[in-house]
């Protein structure tokens, strides 16, 4: 066996498959597969938009649109399944993630999946997966009305469970590392720790941190749109709804490729038999990324002129911020690793390495439309969709398919054919590069993006696209036969039976109270107090005259719940007793904000504001809620509790900002 | 700092806490209610606090034709804080001014063009004072009350051959129904177009 492993990775590199237990293994095996899966048949839906823009086949625009709204949500899926599942599986030597957790994200994204299929291929559902109110209410008889619905709930069920993985991310990491400072390399930016996390730690810990913020995001306006469609009367703020949107789309793709990073800083090293060491630059540069992602976002509103310039301003910056270090960084030191190391060259190291060119050269893209002369010119052409295909396809997938190939060719003590992996490898390269290059020529053209029908004399553009996309999809299909063979020599092997040798689990620092000293519990008793004058009858009769103050009075109302719980929650004797049950607190914390805010749909609220004591009473629930967030909020830790606090007053805030009627 | 972990310590910083923040809140309360009540006297005794020059619009600003008559004092005389005919009126020249900067910074010109260029909505160019046909077929003066209302509620009156929602999407995050003063330099802006 170890004859075998010798020719599967460098001498000096260690197997991934030797550490991990045979649950873990079959619980990344879950996420690659169907991550690829779904990757495999939304790739087919891309192929036959393309061919129908290439006037080879014809696709009504109804079915161009469904396919459009599939391809764009199933990716997100497909993306976020594959790079999930590969952080996870090199993480947990390093960190005790939760298997629990990990299936129930699958569970949720993967239903979330479904529903989404429903929603467009039966229930015609084809506003383009940015749900960009209020177009999903307008459908002009193009789709149901209920698919809407499906269509919003799939998208909760998928933030939902890449919500909870994030929350694990966080908990786990920072209770591994003592705390948010150290876990993100700042205590040894600042020479106070010796001993800094792995580059997958800051990775993982940059990913948990956005992720959380922008299902948050996500949550709101989803909710939002789920409120408007119980009742019609609720209705938002153009582009508050935009802005949303855009915070949790932009940063769930985005988000995929830092995922896939902190793979590769565990994966690669396999294949150079050197360690990647954390250094100052790569603390930096993930530091960067966690400042700017945030706020990148809104270079998708360049041209909406009710957005303040100082956003898009700032949003140029931030994209560059955000893009940039972690890019160069990473590939910079990815390649000083590689080089004189003696590389180990495999169909699954060869993978790694050819997804350092797509990340670069995606990136690059990215980095060229967010200057905004530029943005205004190539936005709304098929430019951005050269971008986020080729650090999608070219980084993203690759690098998904390098963890899927090296497991089984650890499985099977062997690597793949070398005449084999060349074509495929080849096939990918020529397809992918080729499908990318057209939408880069033609975005330059102006050729506009997410329409069925392109200008007049540019169908060639799409046909010849439509030629790499089928290469592509032969080399994808080459590869996953030659895994097939690898999957069968495994399974004589009979790998997964083998139990892992008797590695120690990390140990993780028991969970610590949100509020810890005296002057804290002081601070938070004294904001209760005076965030209960929101309960004042001058205040209740004041925010009668706009429905964002009396959103805004009910967020008050929730927040003095929430500071109530956080309290509860942080005596010593109550913390004894939840500190145990962070499941029920995880899925409390969700529950929590997305109750608050569905009770805000006018037609509850309403009925009860002629009756004096169920309007009380209405109110006590709003900080009720608050408690149970609060209290639950108290189970996470104190790194991730406290975020959770701050996100859950957010969400209040977001949603008293921009969701008005009634 | 008092450890969180030792009981009695902890309650004196809870009841301390509670103490500062009922403190704030009573604070708040306070002014509110001093506030309140100054309000109160302000809306007992206005002509007594308030300049008679400015309580009277009728000196400063004429009727327009549409009043009736038979209004009554009250509903022409605005309560102090609402009255502002103490400003200086902008001249026509600064309204066509402000007018130009919120054409381009709003965002109009996406739509409507200022050189009889076809658009999205119709052009600018001779429309003030002209005959418009609405999408009824009955015809309508633009003049400033057309204009007006056609910035503030654009589905109210639609011209013929041109869609209602699409303006009123497009403008109503502007709220132009509390900017009176920037509905009028617009409309002396368009004016202006001839």
């Amino acid at each position: 066996m170890e004859a075998h492993a010798a020719s599967v990775v460098h001498p000096s590199g260690t197997e991934i498959l030797a550490t991990a237990r045979v649950d873990e293994r079959r619980v990344a095996w879950l996420y690659v597969c169907t991550g690829l899966t779904v990757f495999g048949a939304m790739g087919l839906a891309g192929i036959a938009m393309r061919l129908n823009q290439a006037e080879v086949i014809t696709l009504s625009d109804s079915w161009f649109y469904r396919l459009l709204t599939l391809h764009g949500a199933g990716m997100l899926v497909a993306a976020l399944l594959v790079s999930m599942g590969a952080l996870w599986f090199v993480l947990r030597t390093t960190v005790p993630l939760h298997l629990g957790r990990m299936l129930f994200s699958y569970a949720a994204i993967v239903s979330g999946a479904v529903l989404v299929v429903i929603a467009t291929l039966l229930g015609g559902y084809a506003s383009a997966w940015t749900f960009l109110w209020p177009l999903p209410f307008d459908s002009f008889d193009a789709w149901r009305p209920w698919s809407t619905d499906v269509f919003l709930v799939g998208n909760l069920l998928v933030g939902a469970g890449f919500f909870v993985y994030c929350l694990d991310l966080l908990m786990q990491t920072c209770a591994t590392y003592g705390g948010l400072q150290r876990a993100l390399g700042i205590s040894y930016l600042r020479d106070r720790d010796d001993s800094p996390p792995p580059p997958a730690v800051l990775a993982a810990m940059v990913v948990a941190i956005e992720g959380l913020m922008a299902g948050a995001a996500g949550t709101t306006i989803i909710v939002a749109l789920i409120g408007h469609a119980i009742d019609s009367g609720l209705t938002m703020d153009a582009l508050w709804a935009k802005n949303l949107t855009y915070f949790f789309g932009h940063s769930a793709f985005n988000l995929t490729i830092y995922l896939s990073a902190g793979a590769v800083y565990v994966l690669l090293p396999g294949y150079t038999g050197r360690p990647w060491k954390t250094t100052k630059p790569i603390v930096v540069a993930w530091l960067f990324t966690l400042v700017f992602v945030a706020t990148a976002y809104s270079h998708h509103l360049y041209m909406d002129f009710v957005q303040p310039e100082w956003a898009a301003g700032f949003s140029s910056i931030a994209s560059f911020g955000a893009a940039l270090p972690p890019a160069v960084v990473t590939i910079f030191t990815g390649v000083v690793l590689i080089w004189g190391s003696r590389y180990r060259w495999t169909l699954a190291s060869a993978l790694l390495y050819l997804g350092f060119m797509g990340w670069a050269i995606g990136g690059t893209g990215a980095v060229i439309d967010s200057l905004i002369p530029i943005n205004f010119k190539f936005h709304n052409t098929l430019w951005v969709t050269a971008h986020f295909h080729t650090y999608l396809l070219m980084a993203v997938i690759l690098w998904a398919f390098a963890l899927f190939v090296r497991m089984l060719e650890e499985s099977a003590g062997r690597t793949a054919r070398d005449g084999v992996s060349a074509f495929s490898l080849g096939a990918l390269l020529v397809g992918g590069y080729g499908l990318v290059g057209v939408w880069f020529v033609s975005g330059t053209l102006g050729i506009p993006r997410r329409w069925a029908i392109h200008p007049e004399n540019t169908a060639g553009y799409s046909l010849v696209a439509s030629i790499f996309a089928i290469v592509f999809a032969i080399g994808f299909l080459v590869m996953l036969l030659e895994c097939l063979r690898l999957a069968r020599l495994a399974s004589v092997q009979r790998w997964d039976r083998i139990p892992a040798p008797s590695s120690s689990l990390p140990t993780r620092a028991d969970p610590e109270p949100l509020l810890s000293s005296g002057f804290q519990f002081a601070a938070v008793c004294a904001a209760t107090v005076v965030f209960i004058g929101a309960y004042a009858p001058p205040i209740t009769d004041a925010v009668e005259s706009n429905v964002r103050y009396h959103h805004l009075q009910h967020g008050a109302m929730y927040l003095v719940g929430l500071l109530v719980g956080v309290a509860f929650a942080s005596l010593p004797s109550v913390f004894a007793r939840i500190r145990s049950h962070p499941n029920l607190g995880i899925t409390l914390v969700i529950a929590g904000p997305v109750v608050m805010m569905l009770g805000m749909v006018p037609s509850i609220y309403e009925s009860l504001e002629s009756n004096a004591g169920l309007h009380l009473l209405y109110h006590v629930g709003m900080a009720a809620l608050g408690v149970v967030t609060g209290l639950a909020a108290g189970t996470l830790g104190l790194v991730t509790g406290r975020l959770v606090f701050v996100l859950s007053i957010g969400m209040a805030l977001m949603y008293a900002a921009g969701v008005t009627g009634g | 700092m008092a450890d969180a972990k030792t009981g009695d310590a902890l309650w004196k910083w809870i009841v301390g806490g509670i103490a500062a923040g009922a403190a704030v809140l009573g604070l708040l309360i306070a002014s509110y209610a001093i506030g309140y009540n100054r309000g109160e006297d302000n809306a007992a005794a206005p002509a007594a606090t308030t300049p008679p020059a400015t309580t009277a619009p009728a000196e400063t600003t004429p009727p327009p034709a549409t009043t009736a008559p038979e209004t009554t004092p009250a509903k022409t005389t605005p309560p102090a804080t609402e009255t502002q005919p103490t400003e200086t009126a902008p001249s026509q020249t600064e309204l066509v001014a402000r007018g130009e900067g919120l054409w381009s910074s709003t965002g109009c010109a996406g739509c409507h063009s200022l050189d009889g260029a076809a658009g999205v909505g119709p052009t600018m160019q001779g429309l003030a004072g002209s005959t418009v046909t609405l999408d009824d077929g009955s015809t309508v003066t633009a003049d400033d009350a057309y204009l007006e209302q056609a910035i503030v509620d654009p589905d109210a009156q639609v011209s013929e051959g041109y869609k209602a929602g699409i303006m009123s999407g497009a403008v109503a995050s502007q709220k132009f129904d509390t900017r009176p003063e920037d509905v009028a330099a617009l409309v002396a802006f368009i004016e202006k177009q001839g």
